[in-house]
């Protein structure tokens, strides 16, 4: 069952920004990266935007997986600005603080049969943010990622 | 994500995977390739061709196909990926580790060539 409010009324294609309301489920996040897609879609339509924007929706993807799976958090709000050269992006939770921009190499793969399945995000995160910002504010965790994009 | 089950020959069992491969479809796809493994199926080509997104959660899923297989003594191959899921095994080098093959037919001379 599908929870995700949206606080703006405006048509989606026509407007740089959306604050969402989820519930903390991974069905209410593909929900969430849909709508942020189809806004970034309408409002970035150069070509070489695209792939930018493959970036920015798996980075915001993996900080909310990471809100579910390690957050213990009730509602989780995030909020989407889109401007002509950098779209932001801010997940607010409560819960306990959890700091996910601490350094974190990607996984190592070489040499090893037994690979590992997880540990990627965090490190996907890093890789593909140009900025990723944490801090804990009024009980709240708040992560903001930017991303620049180049037309 | 819809998962479907066909075969290539007597040996080869075609996954076809249209969707998306994140945290809440990954499980589904590994309980399906757990139920071929327990029918002594372990030559696996999942196609990737019509996943349109993937998370790191189904990279993990992924990794954790090849273990199974390879834990069957079998061998499983990953075909066409999109340009945006295969940046994802790229960027974490999984690439490095996973078959990833351009076709059905070169998936199916890579298992057949490399079965023990």
């Amino acid at each position: 069952m599908m929870k995700i409010s949206i606080l703006t009324e405006e048509p989606l294609g026509r407007r740089n920004h959306i604050v969402l309301i989820l519930a903390p489920m991974f069905e209410e996040i593909d929900a969430a990266r849909q709508m942020v897609d189809e806004l970034c879609r309408e409002y970035y339509s150069g070509a070489n935007a695209q792939e930018q924007l493959g970036d920015l929706l798996l980075a915001i993807t993996e900080a909310m997986n990471n809100v579910v799976e390690h957050g213990r958090t009730g509602l989780i709000e995030v909020e989407l600005t889109a401007h002509p050269e950098r779209v932001i992006f801010v997940i607010r939770s409560d819960g306990l603080p959890f700091d996910p921009t601490t350094e974190v190499a990607m996984p190592e793969l070489d040499g090893a049969d037994d690979l590992p399945e997880g540990g990627f995000g965090r490190a996907l995160i890093l890789e593909l943010m140009d900025e990723v910002r944490y801090e804990f504010t009024d009980g709240k965790n708040v992560l903001k990622l930017t991303r620049n994009i180049v037309s | 994500m819809e998962i479907t089950l066909g075969s290539m020959d007597s040996d080869v069992v075609v996954v076809g995977l249209v969707g998306d491969l994140v945290a809440g479809t990954a499980e589904e796809l590994k309980r399906q390739i757990d139920k071929l493994l327990q029918k002594n199926f372990n030559k696996i080509l999942v196609e990737l061709a019509n996943v349109n997104f993937m998370d790191s959660s189904g990279l993990g899923a992924c990794m954790a196909l090849h273990k199974m297989v390879s834990e069957h003594k079998g061998r499983i191959a990953f075909v066409k990926p999109n340009d945006t899921v295969a940046k994802v095994f790229r960027i974490t080098r999984a690439d490095q580790k996973l078959a990833l093959v351009k076709s059905k037919s070169e998936g199916h001379q890579y298992l057949t060539a490399t079965q023990k």
